[in-house]
């Protein structure tokens, strides 16, 4: 339904995911509720460049980040990696396979076992995968990851607890990227963290994206970072991507509402910018209850045009508006023409 | 728009200092801090993960957990000093004249009651009002804080609603008994940013229909800049540059303040360029190196930052900062 | 790197120095636990070479005597020494409850990791049978099991192993399920490490502080339930004696002689308190989160 790349790969495609959803139920017995966490995306990230997922909580963006490591069983849908059907892999082959595919998570403390030191964190992984190194050679790789990562060689001895988040979250990186990944997950892996370390993280990510020509998965609800992070921006609600494209595009002409809302909610350190701007409510509505189906867009209870027939009806499919810039949504168009339709159209009612 | 004239702040901190007692010496977190607060004042505090800003929320209202204690100092709220009232006043004044609302409102929240009964339990507590007039009055709150058809939800459970009206319903609670003084800590750090905004824009109208003073604890420079008439910067357990809003924006005197700006990923950042990271980590309460605490973080550091805690500077138009390079920063800065 | 090189301003925090043995120790109770386990263990294993008095020397001018220097517990009808009788039945009684103890650890623990990793039909089945069992009061399950199986040392070991592994199930599975739904797990799989891996070496020491909690506390529990079996007659049967039996020989004479059931109580008591004390302390030693 969606405009994607055929599945045969082109060569500069190293993940192509089609059709994948996750579903499942909550509540007991008499009480079924199906929940659709990732439900039908379609999407390409290409070799060496970082593919931005944002949206709010309960939009599928982490779910979406665990299927594509195969962490999750997709319910239905495709994941292709450099070629490989992730799906068809056996569980023995998909352990030998996932030293290209990594992933860091958001809590720095969580993601490491409180009961090894970084050494061993780190060296874990090159125990699976690179068992021909001896102690030695485990121990100097460990040191040159711990450097790479910006730590010191006697931080090595250390037990999670005695260091800080900034510092948790270097080693996680450093063991992601100890078996030399091709792909690596960055799920909130900034989220946690102090603004001043956030920015240092940050940094280290990019540069070590250029030293190592790394392909990025950046997951996160912070729509400036994502922007300072990635090339290509996916926007997720509630299990479905509605809206796609280059950062140019998705920042410089958005089209969809929820990408709209999202944009006008980032506060800006700035006061004086701050009274200017066009609060975030002008825009959308807020969500009152938790959970629940919804018929038609799924957007449509809160958008500002989500009384019309169309959008409560039927559900837009993801469509290109120009090469690369997907929109799913009836009427997509700017914020400022969005603000004057949505006026226009509850003035009538009044 | 509000220039507070008022002589007599509503709330009045001088000099906290809360501690950890550690085997034979003692963890102190905050480090002596002193600040007003008048009605209808929107007042910041912004600090990173260990700057002391929650410890001095909690210490306001005497939630400590122990052994963590209040060392000194002395909070007046209407002149009466609060560290001086016995647990049963205290209390009293804790979700009457003082309220709190809180980061999480899922766990704030008791899941085994409708939110109806909460605020009317609420306001029974420090009202003796019937059963009836609660729940009218619970009603009331309801619809002020934006909560949509609010005599059809009384009857809900906080798990049917999303998180943004869960932190609404926790707001309700807070202002139930007329407070003098509202503290916000971290109030939509777990919300998304779409809720977030009208959660402060809700704060904003009622401190002026309540005529309360609010303080909004956050590590979210963005978020108070949206907020605060006035900020107050925390670093290592000390207010290090205090100001009003837009001048501390336009032009940080505090290095920490100007690194803090500085290293915040903005929506128009170049991408091409890095970003301004501060460099190393925040000092633990248990390591300060001698000094001026960011010092070795400083890139305007002299020699004298490292010896010698630096005293408050009292700046023009009423800014303080504690820094030994003040008053040369602030004429360089102006 | 000059931007992320910069000094990293933290310096590592020493760790406490010294073994978990040495930092239990420092740890009073614990120390005085731990004494008291020993000395039991060194009076009754080693009864043989320690005891005052042979095991059955009948002494007839002493029946029901008071405690004395010469016999400190005081003796029995027969005139034999309660002290050294405590010692030897210290043998029966320990040797079933660490039998037992090892039972419903191995077990138990194989049980619960088995449902907390098969989850769904399995971990359903597996629990609710746990259940079942943990709704009968303990006592009168062993009541049930003894008259099933009779009341031989063996019968009894199964017996008490079989009592305490339900709920031993339900602490590992739940031990367990909560190291499952940690970041850092997730993290060791996508590192593509193999599966007994996983389980040896990142989840089973973190489940360790509770499991070896829970292995002194049934233990003290096995005791506990040996003595009262054997009290109503049901346990270790005569001539080989437990705390328990002692204790209810003691209980029919009560009226001739108070201390006769006194110092066996003491003794049953004692050993319970000190391995539960020490369980607690050896579970805040263990777990480094709670230091």
């Amino acid at each position: 339904m969606s405009a994607v790349a055929p599945l045969e790969q082109v060569d500069d495609e190293l993940v192509v995911v089609e059709g994948l959803r996750r579903h499942f139920r909550l509540g007991d017995h008499r009480e079924r509720q199906l929940v659709r966490a990732v439900d039908d995306v379609s999407l390409t990230i290409r070799r060496g460049e970082t593919f931005g997922l944002v949206g709010e909580s309960g939009s599928g963006k982490s779910t979406l980040a665990r299927l594509l490591l195969r962490l999750d069983e997709p319910t239905a849908g495709r994941i292709l990696f450099d070629g490989i059907d992730l799906a068809a892999l056996s569980a023995r082959e998909l352990r030998r396979l996932r030293w290209r595919l990594q992933i860091v998570f958001q809590d720095p403390f969580a993601s490491l076992n409180r009961r090894r030191t970084v050494e061993q964190a780190i060296s874990l992984p090159l125990e699976v995968h690179r068992p021909e190194l001896g102690s030695a050679a485990r121990a100097a790789r460990v040191r040159e990851l711990l450097d790479l990562v910006g730590l010191r060689a006697n931080h090595a001895s250390a037990y999670p607890r005695e260091l800080s988040g900034g510092q948790c979250q270097r080693v996680s990186i450093a063991r992601a990227l100890s078996v030399e990944p091709e792909f690596v997950v960055l799920d909130e892996a900034v989220s946690a963290v102090d603004v001043s370390i956030q920015a240092q993280i940050l940094n280290l990510l990019r540069e070590l994206q250029e030293r190592l020509g790394l392909t990025y998965l950046f997951v996160s609800h912070d729509l400036s970072v994502v922007r300072y992070m990635s090339n290509t921006i996916a926007v997720m609600y509630h299990g479905k991507i509605v809206e796609q494209g280059s950062r140019e595009q998705l920042f410089a002409t958005p089209r969809h509402p929820c990408t709209h809302a999202l944009l006008a909610s980032i506060p800006s350190p700035d006061p004086v910018a701050e009274r200017e701007r066009t609060p975030a409510h002008v825009i959308v509505k807020e969500e009152v209850s938790s959970g629940g189906e919804v018929e038609g867009c799924r957007f449509h209870p809160r958008c500002p045009l989500g009384t019309r027939e169309t959008c409560r009806a039927v559900e837009p499919p993801l469509e290109p508006l120009e090469p690369g810039h997907e929109v799913a949504c009836h009427y997509p168009q700017s914020a400022e023409s969005l603000e004057r339709e949505a006026l226009a159209e509850a003035a009538p009612s009044r | 728009m509000s220039d507070h004239v008022t002589a007599d702040p509503i709330l009045d901190v001088r000099d906290l200092v809360v501690e950890f007692p550690r085997g034979r010496d003692a963890i102190t977190p905050v480090r002596g801090v002193s600040f007003t607060l008048d009605r209808r004042q929107r007042l910041g505090i912004v600090g990173e993960s260990g700057s002391g800003k929650s410890l001095t929320a909690l210490s306001l209202m005497r939630l400590l957990t122990p052994p963590g204690r209040i060392a000194g100092g002395q909070v007046l709220l209407g002149g009466q000093d609060l560290t001086q009232l016995s647990e049963r006043e205290m209390a009293r004044v804790r979700g009457g004249r003082l309220a709190l609302v809180y980061q999480d409102p899922m766990s704030s929240l008791n899941p085994v009651h409708t939110i109806g009964r909460q605020i009317v339990e609420a306001i029974r507590t420090h009202e003796d009002v019937s059963r009836r007039v609660a729940r009218a009055r619970a009603i009331d709150l309801l619809g002020e804080v934006g909560l949509p058809a609010p005599a059809r939800r009384f009857d809900s459970y906080p798990h049917q609603f999303s998180g943004g009206m869960r932190q609404r319903v926790m707001i309700a609670m807070a202002i139930a008994a007329g407070p003098d003084v509202l503290i916000a800590d971290e109030p939509t750090t777990a919300l998304d940013v779409t809720t977030q905004a009208r959660i402060i824009e809700l704060l904003s109208r009622l401190v002026d229909e309540h005529d309360m003073g609010v303080i909004l604890i956050t590590h979210d420079l963005g978020l108070a800049a949206t907020f605060c008439d006035d900020l107050q910067v925390m670093y290592a357990g000390r207010i290090v540059e205090r100001s009003r809003a837009e001048p501390l924006f336009e032009r940080p005197v505090h290095p920490y303040t100007e690194a803090l700006l500085g290293a915040i990923c903005r929506l128009d950042f170049d991408v091409t360029q890095p970003i301004a990271a501060i460099p190393g980590q925040p000092p633990l309460p248990q390591q300060l190196p001698p000094g001026c605490p960011f010092h070795p973080r400083c890139p305007h550091a002299v020699a004298r930052c490292s010896t010698e805690e630096p005293v408050s500077h009292a700046l023009p138009d009423g800014r303080t900062a504690e820094c030994h390079l003040a008053e040369t920063r602030a004429e360089v800065t102006v | 790197m000059s931007a992320i090189a910069a000094p990293l301003g933290r310096i590592v925090q020493r760790r406490r120095r010294g073994t978990v043995f040495v930092r239990l120790l420092r740890r009073p109770p614990a120390a005085i636990a731990f004494a008291v386990v020993v000395l039991l263990v060194i009076g009754t294993v080693g009864a043989p070479l320690v005891a005052p008095y042979p095991q059955s020397q009948f002494d007839f001018t002493h029946l029901y005597a008071g405690p004395t220097l010469a016999h400190p517990f005081g003796t029995d009808e027969l005139g034999r020494d309660m002290l050294t009788r405590v010692m030897y039945g210290g043998r029966t009684s320990l040797e079933i409850a660490a039998l037992a103890m090892l039972i419903a650890m191995g077990v138990g623990c194989a049980w619960g990791f088995v449902a907390a990793f098969r989850r769904g039909w399995v971990d359903e089945i597996l629990m609710r049978i746990a259940d079942l069992t943990l709704g009968i009061p303990a006592i009168l399950m062993g009541l049930v099991l003894v008259a099933a199986f009779g009341s031989s040392t063996a019968s009894l070991v199964l017996i008490l192993g079989i009592l305490f592994t339900p709920a031993t199930a339900r602490l590992a599975r739940s031990a367990l399920l909560s190291e499952l739904q940690t970041d850092y797990y997730l993290a060791a799989i996508s590192v593509g490490a193999p599966p007994w891996q996983i389980v040896v070496r990142e989840l089973l020491p973190n489940t360790l502080p509770v499991l070896i909690a829970r292995a002194s506390l049934v233990a003290a529990d096995a005791i506990f339930v040996e003595a009262s079996l054997s009290f109503v007659g049901l346990g270790v049967q005569p001539p080989a004696a437990s705390w328990g039996t002692l204790l209810q020989h003691g209980y029919t004479a009560l009226y001739r002689s108070y201390w006769y059931p006194i110092f066996p109580g003491i003794v049953i008591l004692v050993a319970v308190l000190s391995l539960n004390l020490l369980g607690d302390n050896l579970q805040r030693v263990l777990d480094p989160s709670r230091r």
